[in-house]
């Protein structure tokens, strides 16, 4: 999975934030509709799409959406 | 002294001098709930609240007269607090985000003295931050969560309350505290500890308790929890598991001069 794909598949877990909001450098923490259960989204996103285990604190530890793709790239 | 119409409609009132609070926050207070037919006026308020130094109203959403009213009077609005349910036969295990962590959670009951201070010690001054004593410049984190650990100091010995510690991966992570009331369990206070908060790790606060019951083989009929409105990550948790809002009240404080 490319980052492009990756982030519309991390913009399929919001409700209200679109798809054009979010790009590679986007602090995702940030975004208004970030919460736990986006995080926990995410997590199943990972091991759905990319067959990886990452945990939140993981999670917490990146900044960026592409600091996440790679993240869960290397895991 | 109030009138003699507003003494016939207190049936509708419940007031509390809330004694507990002397320690907790170190302030006389009184606890003025309304009803949805009240009739009150601001000297009935002034004379219930005579003396108290915290006053704390909870109105009805439909009482908007209400709000104008205690408005008027210095009050401030500090939360809305929601009354929510879900039952247990309507709980869906199946859904992907609870499937995914339901082998990972496990459960430890809190029942001795050893375990309930290692349950206590677990509770951080941040942990509820969007508590209406915590988001008080007049209280704050430290005053908030001495009144909750207060709270469950007090709660634990009379074990009519139930209380657990739940661990994801290993890890506790975090705390419930419920009574059993038979046709229903009540949620009184939990939630995930500091340490392990923004790690997608909230949605436990919620089903926690549908969690516990499944695992356990425990009885179950339905939840009813409260929420406020300032905790807007866990009311959005609440949204996704789509848990019924039963009822919503406005709350509003006042600090006032206990010669008032």
């Amino acid at each position: 999975m490319t980052l492009n794909e990756f982030i519309v598949k991390f913009a399929d877990q919001f409700d209200d934030t679109d798809v054009e909001e979010i790009s590679a450098d986007t602090e995702f923490h940030e975004l208004d509709e970030w919460t736990s259960l986006i995080a926990l989204s995410v997590i199943v996103l990972a091991k759905k799409e990319f067959q990886k285990e990452i945990s939140g604190k993981d999670i917490k530890n990146c900044t960026t959406v592409q600091e996440l793709y790679e993240m869960i790239l290397n895991k | 002294m109030l009138s003699n119409f507003i003494i016939l409609e207190l049936r509708e009132m419940n007031v509390v001098d809330c004694y507990w609070e002397r320690e907790n926050l170190n302030r006389k207070a009184i606890e003025i709930e309304l009803g949805n037919s009240d009739i009150i006026t601001c000297h009935d308020i002034e004379e219930l609240s005579r003396g108290y130094e915290y006053v704390v109203t909870k109105v009805p959403v439909n009482r908007v007269d209400l709000n104008f009213l205690l408005s008027s009077m210095g009050f401030v609005m500090i939360e809305s607090q929601m009354t929510i349910s879900k039952s247990y036969k309507d709980f869906n295990f199946n859904d992907r985000l609870i499937s995914h962590i339901y082998n990972d959670v496990d459960f430890f009951e809190v029942l001795t003295d050893t375990e309930f201070e290692k349950m206590l010690k677990n509770i951080t001054p941040n942990m509820f931050s969007t508590d209406r004593i915590y988001l008080d410049p007049e209280f704050g984190p430290d005053v908030s969560c001495k009144r909750y650990k207060n709270w469950l100091c007090s709660s634990f010995p009379k074990k009519d309350c139930n209380f657990y510690e739940y661990a994801y991966r290993g890890d506790k992570v975090g705390f419930t505290m419920y009574r059993d009331e038979k046709k229903y369990w009540r949620g009184l206070l939990g939630g995930v500890y500091e340490k392990y908060q923004n790690e997608g790790l909230g949605i436990l606060t919620a089903t926690s308790f549908f969690l516990y019951a499944k695992k356990r083989n425990i009885p179950m009929k339905k939840l009813i929890g409260a929420i406020s409105s300032n905790n807007i990550p866990m009311v959005s948790i609440y949204n996704y598991l789509d848990f019924k809002l039963i009822s919503n009240d406005y709350v509003f404080i006042k600090h006032q001069n206990s010669q008032n």
